[in-house]
C-alpha cells in the first residue's frame, strides 16, 4: 500500500493585497530600526500565533497588487513552523480528541487534508498580521503604557495578551 | 600767531573758491564752523594739513595716504587735454608780520576715468609789513637752485610739524596712542621755548646712534688722529655704535607690539573675565552634546537589540499559554503503545504480500483479515507516535520556561531603555536651556586660547626689549672702553693738540647745557603737571579723579577712593575709556598752551611758541556736561580758537560768547551736489 507523504512549511509563502502592506509597515530589510521584526520569517511565526490566540482567521486578499513572498529557504529553516502546525491541528476543532492528535503527529492522510492544513495556519497568519498591524502600528500608547517609546511600549503590550477576545478560552 | 584766512580752490569737497576769515580779535577770539555729519568741515582742517604741510590724513586716521585732492565736480568737467589746480591759501599774523602762505597742485585727468593725477605742486610764501607785500618767494628756490626750502623752514619755525598734533587738534583721532615719549618731550620743549637747549645738547652728544655723528664724537676721533690701532679701534667703535641702532629699532618695534598685545590681552580678559559663568556654560554643552551623541547611540543599539532578542525569543511567551490546553488535549487520549512486541511494518507487509497470516490463515484482498492487519500498522513502529508527543510535550515545557526567562530579560531591556531615553531628554532639556542662557556669538573657549596666544607674543615682545637694553648698556660699555683706549692713544699724539683742546672745551659746553637744561626742564615739569590737574578738575569736575604727566610723558589717569581703613587711597586706572582718552588729551594741550601763554606774558622767553587751536569735531566723544566745562577753558588757553563742530555741541558749548557773529560759518553739502559750500552766518 503506498503511503503518502506530506512536508509541510517547503514552499514560498506570498502574501498579497493588504496583507503584504501590513508586512512593509512591520519589517523592512535591512533597516532594523524602521522594523518590529529582525526577518520576514519571525513576523509570520508571530503572525501565526497572535492569530491562531485570538482566533482570528482572514482570507487573502485576491488584490494582488502588492505581494510580499517570505522565501522557502528561510521558512524550511525556522524549526518551529512544524511545532505550530501541530499545536493549531491539536487545539482545533475537527473531530475529536484522538482525531486531532492522530492527525496533527501522523500528519495529513491525503491531498485535501493537506490544502485545508496549510490553508488553515495561513488563514491565522493573515489575521494575525491584521492584529500586529493593530497592536504595533496603527495602537498609540497611553497612560496605562509603562513605556514612552510607541515600538517598545507596544511590542511589550503584545506580551500581555490583550488582544485576545474577552470571551476566548483558547 | 594767528590765523587770518584760510582760502580753498577746488579743494577736495569744495568746487570753485570757498574763504574763511578767522577772528584775531583777543576777546572774541573764537571762530566756529558748524554743519552736520559729513557736510565738508573736516575737509577745512584737513585744507590748514594740506597747506602748511603738503598732506592729508584719510578718513581712518591711522596714516597718511595720497586722497582725492580735485574736486569730483570739477573732475567731471574735465577732458583728455585739462588742467585744473587745487590751491590753498592761509594768510598768518603774529605782532610783526604777515605771512601768505600759498600751495597750488596741478591735476590732469585719466581720462575717460573718473580719475584724477596729480602732476606738480608749489609752494609760495610772501610777507606783509606795514601793509606792504614782499616778493613771492618759493620754496624750489630762486632761478639759481639756491635757498631751496626756505618757506618749508619758515612754516615749520611758524607752526612745527611736530607740534601739529596738537594745536591742529582732531577728535576722532586723539585716542591714537602712538606718540612716543620722546616726540612729546620735545613738543613741549618746543613751545616752552627751551627747545634750542635741548637741540644743543642733541648735537653737542646725541646726534646720530649713540652720539656717533655728534660734535663730541667728532672731536674725540680727530684727537686721536689715525693709526693701525686708531683704525682699529675707531671700527669697533662704528660697528657698537651700528649695533645700537639696531636694538633701539628692535626696542621701538618690540614696544610697539607690547602696546597692541596689552590692548588685546586686556579686552581678551575683560571679555573672559566678565563670562566666566558663560565660557563655563559653553564647556558644560560641549560636553553635553558628546553626552548626548554617546546616549542616542547607545539608544539605537539597544533598539535594535531589543528586537532582535524579541523576534528570537517572544513568540514563546506568547506560545507557553497554550501548552495547558494542548496538555488537556493530550490527557484525553490514550497513548499506551499498543503495538506487538518485536512486530513492525515490515513484518505486516511481508504478511500481506505472503497473503498468509502467522496463524495460517489466507489473506484475501479486502478480506477483514487484511484490514485488521492494515491497521495494526497504526501501532506499530514507525508509525507509533507516543515517542514524538512526548518529545512535543518537552518542547512545549521548555517554550513556558524559556518564555518567563524572555519575559523578565525583555522587560529589564525595556526598562533599561526607557531609563536611556528619559537620561536623553534630561540632557537635551538641559543643552536647550544652556544654549539659550549663552550668547553663542562668542564661543570663549577659542576667545581664551586667543588670549594665551596674545600673552606668550607679548612675553616675547618685553623679553626682545630687556636683551636689547641689556645689548645697548652692553655695546656702551665697550664704546666707552674704546673711548678710554683712543685717549690714552691720542696722548701720544702732538698733531691732534688742537682738536684735544676743541673737544676739552666742547665737554665742557656740554656739561654746562646739560645743567641749564636740567634747571629749566625740572620746574617746567612740575608747572605743568599742577597746571594739569587744574585742567582735568576745572574741564571735568571730577573730584575722584586726576590726571598727571609721568615720567614717561604720557598721561596717566588717578581714581581716588576710601580704603578699608578709612584713608584715601589712589590708584592708577590702566584702561581708559574713549571719553577719557580724549579728556586726558585735552587737558595736556590746553595746560601747554596755558602755560606758554603765562611764559610770554611774564616775559620769561621770547622763544616761547605762541599757536592758535584749530579743533576739528573736539567733542564728538564727550558728555554735555563736559563739552560746557571744557570749553569754558579753550578761549582763555589759546590765543585763537577755530573750531568745527555739530550744531548740538555748540549749544551746549558755551562758546557764543566767546564768538562774532561775523565770525559764525555753516557748512552745507546738498544731497544732489558732491560738493559743500559755506555760507557765512554773520
Amino acid at each position: 500500500m503506498a503511503e503518502a507523504n506530506y512536508s509541510y512549511f517547503r514552499t514560498d509563502v506570498v502574501l498579497t493585497g493588504k496583507h503584504a502592506r501590513y508586512c512593509d509597515a512591520l519589517w523592512e530589510q535591512n533597516q532594523i530600526k524602521n522594523s518590529y521584526f529582525t526577518r520576514l520569517v519571525d513576523l509570520y511565526v508571530f503572525a501565526a500565533i497572535v492569530g491562531f490566540r485570538a482566533r482570528k482567521r482572514c482570507k487573502q486578499d485576491s488584490n494582488d497588487d502588492d505581494k510580499r513572498t517570505i522565501q522557502a529557504a528561510q521558512i524550511i529553516n525556522t524549526m518551529i513552523l512544524p511545532e505550530l502546525m501541530k499545536t493549531f491541528i491539536l487545539l482545533g476543532n475537527d473531530g475529536s480528541d484522538e482525531t486531532r492528535v492522530n492527525r496533527a503527529f501522523r500528519g495529513p492522510s491525503s491531498d485535501e487534508e493537506f490544502k485545508d492544513d496549510v490553508e488553515m495556519f495561513n488563514s491565522y497568519v493573515r489575521g494575525g498580521i491584521e492584529i500586529l498591524y493593530d497592536e504595533l502600528v496603527l495602537r498609540e500608547l497611553d497612560l496605562n503604557d509603562k513605556y514612552t517609546d510607541k515600538k517598545i511600549g507596544n511590542l511589550m503590550a503584545l506580551l500581555d495578551n490583550h488582544f485576545i477576545p474577552d470571551d476566548f478560552e483558547g | 600767531m594767528k590765523f587770518k584766512c584760510l582760502k580753498m580752490t577746488n579743494f577736495m569737497r569744495y568746487a570753485g573758491e570757498n574763504e574763511l576769515f578767522f577772528s584775531c580779535d583777543a576777546d572774541h577770539n573764537v571762530t566756529v564752523v558748524l554743519g552736520n555729519n559729513t557736510s565738508g568741515k573736516t575737509t577745512i582742517a584737513q585744507a590748514f594739513r594740506w597747506g602748511l604741510y603738503g598732506e592729508v590724513i584719510n578718513t581712518q586716521y591711522d596714516k597718511s595716504q595720497a586722497v582725492n585732492l580735485l574736486n569730483n565736480e570739477v573732475l567731471e568737467t574735465m577732458d583728455a587735454n585739462s588742467r585744473k589746480a587745487v590751491e590753498v591759501r592761509i594768510e598768518v599774523e603774529d605782532e610783526q608780520y604777515t605771512y601768505e602762505f600759498t600751495r597750488i597742485a596741478e591735476f590732469v585727468r585719466k581720462f575717460p576715468k573718473f580719475e584724477s593725477k596729480q602732476t606738480s605742486e608749489k609752494l609760495y610764501m610772501r610777507v606783509g609789513t606795514n601793509g606792504e607785500w614782499s616778493d613771492y618767494i618759493s620754496d624750489s628756490g630762486n632761478v639759481n637752485g639756491r635757498e631751496t626750502g626756505k618757506v618749508t623752514d619758515q612754516i615749520n619755525k611758524l607752526f612745527p610739524k611736530e607740534l601739529s598734533g596738537y594745536f591742529l587738534f582732531d577728535g576722532e583721532r586723539w585716542a591714537d596712542e602712538k606718540t612716543s615719549r620722546k616726540d612729546v618731550k620735545e613738543s613741549i620743549n618746543t613751545i616752552m621755548g627751551i627747545s634750542a637747549l635741548s637741540s644743543m645738547k642733541f648735537h653737542l652728544k646725541e646726534y646720530g646712534a649713540a652720539g656717533s655723528n655728534s660734535v663730541l664724537r667728532y672731536l674725540k676721533k680727530k684727537s686721536v688722529g689715525s693709526g693701525v690701532e686708531t683704525d682699529r679701534l675707531e671700527k669697533d667703535q662704528t660697528h657698537y655704535a651700528a649695533q645700537i641702532t639696531e636694538c633701539e629699532k628692535k626696542i621701538e618695534a618690540a614696544k610697539e607690539a607690547v602696546d597692541t598685545y596689552s590692548e588685546y590681552v586686556r579686552k581678551g580678559e575683560e571679555i573672559l573675565n566678565g563670562n566666566q559663568r558663560v565660557e563655563q556654560e559653553q564647556k558644560q554643552a560641549v560636553q553635553l552634546e558628546k553626552n548626548i551623541k554617546v546616549t542616542g547611540e547607545r539608544i539605537e543599539r539597544g533598539t535594535a537589540d531589543f528586537v532582535r532578542y524579541y523576534s528570537r525569543e517572544a513568540y514563546k511567551i506568547l506560545l507557553s499559554p497554550l501548552y495547558e490546553n494542548v496538555k488537556a488535549v493530550l490527557a484525553g487520549v490514550d497513548l499506551v503503545d499498543k503495538g506487538i512486541p518485536n512486530v513492525n511494518d515490515k513484518t505486516i507487509h511481508f504478511l500481506i504480500e505472503k497473503g498468509e497470516c502467522l496463524c495460517g490463515t489466507k489473506l484475501h484482498e479486502g478480506s477483514v483479515e487484511i484490514n485488521h492487519l492494515i491497521k495494526l500498522l497504526d501501532i506499530v513502529p514507525p508509525k507509533v507516535i507516543g515517542n514524538e508527543i512526548a518529545f512535543f510535550q518537552e518542547k512545549f515545557e521548555d517554550w513556558t520556561r524559556e518564555g518567563k526567562e524572555a519575559k523578565d530579560y525583555l522587560t529589564e531591556m525595556a526598562n533599561s531603555y526607557e531609563a536611556d531615553k528619559a537620561e536623553l531628554e534630561d540632557l537635551e532639556d538641559e543643552l536647550y536651556h544652556i544654549n539659550k542662557r549663552i550668547d553663542g556669538k562668542i564661543n570663549y573657549g577659542q576667545e581664551r586660547i586667543r588670549v594665551e596666544s596674545y600673552k606668550r607674543k607679548l612675553e616675547e615682545s618685553r623679553e626682545t626689549i630687556r636683551k636689547c637694553e641689556n645689548n645697548i648698556e652692553d655695546y656702551k660699555r665697550k664704546i666707552e672702553h674704546v673711548d678710554e683706549e683712543l685717549a690714552e692713544l691720542a696722548k701720544k699724539n702732538e698733531k691732534t693738540l688742537k682738536y684735544r683742546r676743541a673737544l676739552a672745551y666742547a665737554e665742557a659746553l656740554t656739561k654746562r647745557t646739560e645743567a641749564l637744561l636740567k634747571w629749566k626742564e625740572e620746574p617746567l615739569f612740575n608747572e605743568l603737571n599742577a597746571k594739569i590737574r587744574n585742567n582735568f578738575e576745572e574741564m571735568f569736575s571730577e573730584k575722584d579723579k586726576y590726571a598727571e604727566l609721568g615720567e614717561d610723558y604720557k598721561l596717566h589717569l588717578f581714581y581716588k577712593t576710601i580704603s578699608a581703613e578709612g584713608g584715601t587711597v589712589t590708584y592708577e586706572e590702566p584702561v581708559l575709556s574713549e571719553g577719557e582718552k580724549i579728556a586726558c588729551n585735552f587737558v595736556f594741550i590746553v595746560s601747554i598752551l596755558e602755560l606758554a601763554q603765562e611764559k610770554k606774558k611774564a616775559d620769561e622767553s621770547d622763544m616761547v611758541v605762541s599757536l592758535p587751536l584749530v579743533l576739528d569735531a573736539p567733542f564728538s566723544k564727550l558728555s554735555g556736561e563736559n563739552i560746557g566745562l571744557i570749553a569754558s577753558v579753550l578761549p582763555k588757553a589759546a590765543d585763537q580758537v577755530v573750531i568745527f563742530m555739530l550744531d548740538k555741541d555748540w549749544e551746549v558749548s558755551g562758546l557764543e560768547q566767546h564768538t562774532d557773529i561775523a565770525y559764525k560759518y555753516r557748512v552745507y553739502k546738498e544731497s544732489e551736489s558732491a560738493s559743500s559750500r559755506i555760507i557765512r552766518e554773520g
